[in-house]
């Protein structure tokens, strides 16, 4: 996608979606490893199984990992990411498919800073994770 | 101890991490994102960061196999968790070489009733600061704890 500017913004302004590939299972092992997350919630079945759960779910972190990633794309390098916040809503399986959308909540013109509310969507439309983003654009071309 | 407001003020000890080009590398990877800035120093420098940075979300991986003051709490559960909120407020953006000092403090535990039972609430802040000790990142990470599994 193509990076946005601060003067293309506009408050309630839809940002262009990203979809991201099904989680599987490769990908949380590979997440364990490059997070150091290795709690075996989200590695190993009869574990997930003694905490509640069917089989194992995705890091939370890997969902906001994809909004991080949502954001960095939207704003490209013509913005410093300042803040990430998200709640975590719902378990993420492996086989789920999450697009990331969001939309323009807050402009600051003089300090060139906006706020974006970003959420990470399943492929039944529940929001799994969502929260905000605040950004800082370098300067206007 | 229990896993109750007593935990309030509860501190790591301070402990350092250095950020590697390579783990920046494999952590985008990990999450699928193939954003330049992460990974091509030659593009890196055209840009306003002038060198690479870490995504966003890197900052999880200065909490991981350290020190928590959760973690080390007696009673405590691995199983009974389950992450409910992540805050990360950026002084600077994270980049490969640096050195941080690092320490978490528990400066919050609620209880609420859910449908599965009673739940704490334990609100972690981590700050990193670099040798200047300026502060880079600061954490806020709201753990569910499950009294009742």
């Amino acid at each position: 996608m193509d990076a946005l500017t601060f003067s293309r913004l506009q408050v309630g302004m839809e940002l262009e979606p990203l979809e991201k590939p099904p989680v599987d299972r490769v990908q949380l092992v590979k997440y364990a490893g490059a997070s150091g997350d290795f709690n075996p919630l989200h590695t190993v079945d009869s574990f997930a199984q003694s905490a509640g759960l069917d089989g194992v779910i995705a890091h939370g972190m890997l969902s906001m990992g994809f909004l991080g990633q949502y954001v960095r794309a939207l704003v490209g390098v013509n913005a410093d990411i300042k803040q990430l916040k998200v709640r975590f809503q719902r378990m993420v399986k492996p086989g789920d498919v999450l697009t990331c959308r969001g939309k323009v909540t807050a402009l600051n013109e003089e300090e060139k800073t906006a706020t974006f509310e970003i959420a990470a969507v399943n492929q039944n439309g529940e929001t799994v994770t969502s929260g905000s983003a605040h950004v800082k654009f370098f300067h206007e071309d | 101890m229990a896993i109750d407001r007593s935990l309030i003020g509860r501190k790591s000890e301070v402990y350092t991490r250095e950020v590697e080009k390579g783990h920046i590398r494999r952590f985008a990877d990990a999450v699928g994102d193939d954003h330049p800035i992460y990974l091509d120093e030659n593009y890196a420098v055209t840009t306003p960061y002038r060198g690479i940075i870490a995504p966003p979300t890197f900052a999880t991986t200065l909490t991981m196999d350290a020190p928590n003051p959760l973690y080390d709490a007696p009673g405590f559960e691995l199983r009974r968790i389950l992450h409910g909120e992540q805050e990360y407020v950026y002084h600077r953006p994270m980049r490969p070489g640096d050195k941080y000092w690092i320490q978490s403090e528990i400066t919050d535990v609620y209880e609420r009733q859910g449908s599965s039972g009673r739940m704490t609430f334990i609100v972690i802040e981590t700050v990193a600061r670099d040798i200047n000790d300026q502060p880079v990142v600061t954490a806020r990470s709201t753990i569910v704890y499950r009294q009742d599994l």
